[in-house]
């Protein structure tokens, strides 16, 4: 493997602007840098409305892409997103073409050629993750690139749907290509487009639509640079613009990060599974933060295993974008500048550094423990009282339920997607000064939404049961995080889809409150086969829309197959039940703090149930008319905080007793040593 | 309810309830004033904690299945830190049985006194 993964991380640091750079930004005048750099982002943003248009995957149509713009010299300029993570992940493979492939005479770089990449080796996310990027030229310089990247939900693996749970090396998981050029003179070549929908037999027709926006995004993107921008006021005067642009962006954050306290901050996440069976595993992190500088430290961090649960190192750094361009620099342009300010140590071996032959397709179920993390190191830094702390909060659910199919629609036609209603519906976790927002958003884009309900029936071979508030999946607190949603799909038209789950959180939940706020409950994975629901449909009989009272009534006659929530492909016959689940974000401050008219709103909408009331929350109400006793309510927090006192022990006794503890072997196969997560085996893959 | 020591001396709030008292060097309560402790150490070493059982907290919703919606206590507890002076919760952490404790925040207190000045 020729691949220097360390190589790529240095990547996503700045190259040295030139001098000629840097007296084209001297050059500009007052009013030149706000207006072209809005014109810029505008041109981007139109770029993202053609890919939504012209693509056809979920993915697409929810708007979880990125569209980029680059310097010469590879280095991130600004984006429109979408998914911050794939600006990221488009630096390396970027440079990896510009420092091998452009003076090399058998490829080069012309005008109107067209690179692709999917390959998680050389800097991406994971393969579904694909990336088309093009030169912008001006009178034979290369003045810029520019990039549109989205999660393409089909790979021919060995599992439908681009991320199977079953992989255990990289060789599962389906195409994978190095950066390579699939275009010459403005043209898609034939062969290259042919060669890809060879790969992904169980859906070619989706991901030629696909490759084909991701280029059209590009060269709408490249043409309305040079006619808008270099042709109007000339290279110079961009060349300014671009470094201008990094420049705003480094010194910005720089700024504000010079803000925040200075110290150690140290977070431990755990997840519950490796993907073919459940497995417990930790993040360890530690941010140290002096002045404007900081650098996070994932030393201790469980070892790489044999499953598709590991990332690779530029992955997982990416991931701290998801939080970083949409919370604290929200406002600034999305440029690497932003990385020049952050180190990274990833140490070797770990599950987010493994070998290269190692499986990193479920890349971005490792990475929500990094997006708690960094939500929650950051938050710690910032708090300020001084400030409205606008910024802290408890971690987002990062849940990023993917629920994948294949099978043949009610049209005949091959087809392979995965869901995005779950992906968009997480909650947000709870902040400084409010709760959390419901069923808001999926972490890993902020700006995307759930797809037309209407149109996946038309183009897919099931419909939607219920999709509605999942009450109590929040975690609670002063601020509590948003709810998650539940969603039941049922099989229709055809004789049998096929389904996987990629999440896992069934045993436990990665996130972790913040400031007393307790993490969101556990999910589930439950299907529901053998039913009369399609009887009890066509007679008119009644059809339960709630899953917990499904569940609990057993209304339907059915099979109840209840499992962790990560489950493998398999059959599910016309009118079986795949039932789904986004999580709910993070509770922020203690919970006896939480004013009790907050909670009534909460029951009268149907977010918490009457048992948070009365178990977490310590109200005392009338449940008829959801009148609180003020009195009453205040005494019984106030016994409540004396029997927590009662009942705790001193931390030395804690310890003593706490100490002695042990999870039970068999959870441990993966977790590396106990405690310290270090490697004590190698791994042997498939 | 234990009286509070509130402590005489510049404080920095720096957290949902915790502050830093910044003459003594000390952690404190912020909502009573309580001293939590040395600020170079880790003030939940001050705190009084609980090991709760998570479906305490996330009740099962589910009877007799291995997956009811509550966390599995053989995977992890909710260890919740208390102020000893008036029984907030600071903080908690959900660990697995016998998993360190985390020192997550670990100011460095010369930067802050700058800061304050």
């Amino acid at each position: 493997m020729t691949v220097n993964r360390d190589q790529l991380i240095d990547w996503l640091d700045l190259e040295e602007p030139s001098a000629e750079e840097l007296a084209c930004m001297d050059e500009l005048e007052h009013g030149d840098y706000e207006i072209y750099s809005e014109r810029l982002r505008l041109i981007l943003d139109e770029g993202m409305d053609v890919f939504v248009r012209s693509g056809v995957s979920q993915f697409i149509a929810a708007r979880d892409l990125a569209v980029a713009i680059y310097t010469p010299e590879g280095d991130l300029v600004d984006s429109a997103a979408g998914a911050y993570l794939h600006v990221v992940t488009g630096i390396p493979p970027l440079k990896y073409v510009i420092n091998n492939f452009a003076d090399d005479e058998t490829v080069g770089v012309e005008p109107g050629d067209v690179f692709y990449a999917n390959d998680a080796l050389y800097g991406g996310i994971h393969n579904p993750d694909q990336i088309a990027f093009m030169p912008v030229f001006d009178d034979g310089e290369i003045m810029a690139w520019v990039s549109a990247a989205a999660h393409t939900t089909e790979t021919g693996a060995i599992e439908p749907g681009g991320m199977p749970i079953s992989a255990r090396t990289r060789h599962d998981e389906g195409m994978k290509l190095s950066p390579i050029k699939i275009g010459e003179n403005y043209q898609l070549k034939s062969d290259m487009v042919e060669m890809q929908k060879n790969f992904i037999s169980r859906a070619p027709r989706m991901h030629e639509i696909d490759l084909r926006a991701r280029v059209t995004t590009c060269d709408r993107v490249r043409r309305r640079i040079k006619e808008l921008i270099i042709d109007k006021q000339g290279p110079d005067f961009f060349k300014g613009l671009l470094r201008r642009n990094i420049k705003e962006s480094r010194e910005g954050a720089k700024k504000r990060v010079d803000e925040w306290n200075d110290g150690a901050f140290r977070t431990v996440h755990f997840a519950d599974s490796v993907g073919y069976e459940d497995g417990l595993w930790r993040l360890n992190a530690e941010m140290e933060k002096d002045g404007p500088e900081i650098l996070i430290d994932y030393t201790g961090t469980s070892p790489e295993n044999d499953g598709a649960y590991n990332s690779q190192p530029v992955a997982s750094i990416a991931h701290t974008a998801n939080y970083l361009f949409s919370v604290p620099f929200h406002d600034l342009p999305k440029s690497n500048g932003t990385y020049d300010l952050i180190d990274f140590e990833i140490p070797k071996g770990t599950i987010l550094y493994p070998d290269a032959e190692a499986s990193t397709v479920q890349a971005v179920m490792v990475n929500q423990v990094i997006m708690d993390s960094t939500t929650t190191m950051f938050s710690r830094s910032m708090y300020d009282d001084e400030t409205e702390n606008e910024h802290v909060t408890a971690p987002m659910a990062n849940t990023g339920p993917g629920y994948a199919f294949g099978g043949v629609s009610q049209h005949g036609e091959p087809v392979a997607d995965l869901m995005s209603h779950g992906l968009n519906t997480d909650g947000t976790g709870g902040q400084a000064r409010r709760d959390g927002e419901d069923e808001a958003i999926f972490p890993w884009c902020p700006f995307g939404h759930a797809s037309n309900m209407e149109f996946v029936e038309n183009e897919y071979p099931f419909t939607h049961q219920f999709f509605r508030h999942g009450t109590d999946s929040c975690g609670h607190g002063k601020h509590r995080g948003g709810i998650g949603m539940q969603i039941g799909y049922m099989m229709h038209h055809v004789p049998v889809v096929e389904w996987l789950s990629i999440c896992h959180n069934s045993k436990l939940v990665t996130g972790q409150g913040l400031f007393g706020g307790y993490a969101p409950r556990t999910i589930p994975g439950i299907t529901i086969t053998n039913s009369d629901l399609k009887d009890r449909m066509k007679n008119g009989e009644y059809v339960p829309d709630d899953l917990i009272e499904l569940l609990q009534e057993r209304t339907l006659d059915a099979d109840y197959n209840i499992t962790s929530h990560v489950r493998e492909s398999q059959p599910y016959e016309n009118g079986d039940l795949f039932i789904g689940h986004s999580g709910g974000g993070c509770g922020y401050g203690d919970v006896l703090e939480r004013d009790p008219e907050d909670v009534m709103k909460d029951i009268e909408d149907n977010r918490v149930t009457h048992r948070s009331a009365d178990e977490l929350y310590q109200i005392e109400y009338d449940e008829d008319t959801l009148t609180v006793d003020e009195d009453a309510t205040e005494q019984r927090r106030e016994a409540f905080r004396e029997q927590r006192l009662e009942e705790a022990q001193s931390f030395d006794a804690f310890i003593d007793e706490w100490e002695e503890k042990k999870p039970p072997e068999e959870i441990l196969d993966h977790y590396g040593s106990w405690p310290d997560g270090e490697k004590e085996a190698p791994v042997l893959r498939q | 309810m234990v009286e509070s020591d509130t402590g005489t001396g510049t404080t920095k709030r720096v957290a949902e309830y915790l502050a830093v008292d910044l003459d003594a060097e000390q952690w404190q309560c912020h909502n009573c004033g309580e001293a939590l402790g040395p600020a170079a150490e880790n003030y939940k070493r001050h705190c009084l904690v609980n090991a709760r059982d998570p479906r305490e907290v996330h009740p099962p919703l589910i009877e007799g299945e291995e997956y009811t919606f509550a966390p599995d206590p053989d995977w992890v507890r909710i260890v919740e830190f208390y102020c000893p002076g008036c029984g907030t919760m600071i903080e908690n952490e959900y660990l697995p049985p016998g998993h360190p404790i985390t020192h997550d925040t670990e100011l460095d207190l010369e930067s802050l006194k700058e800061d304050v000045k």
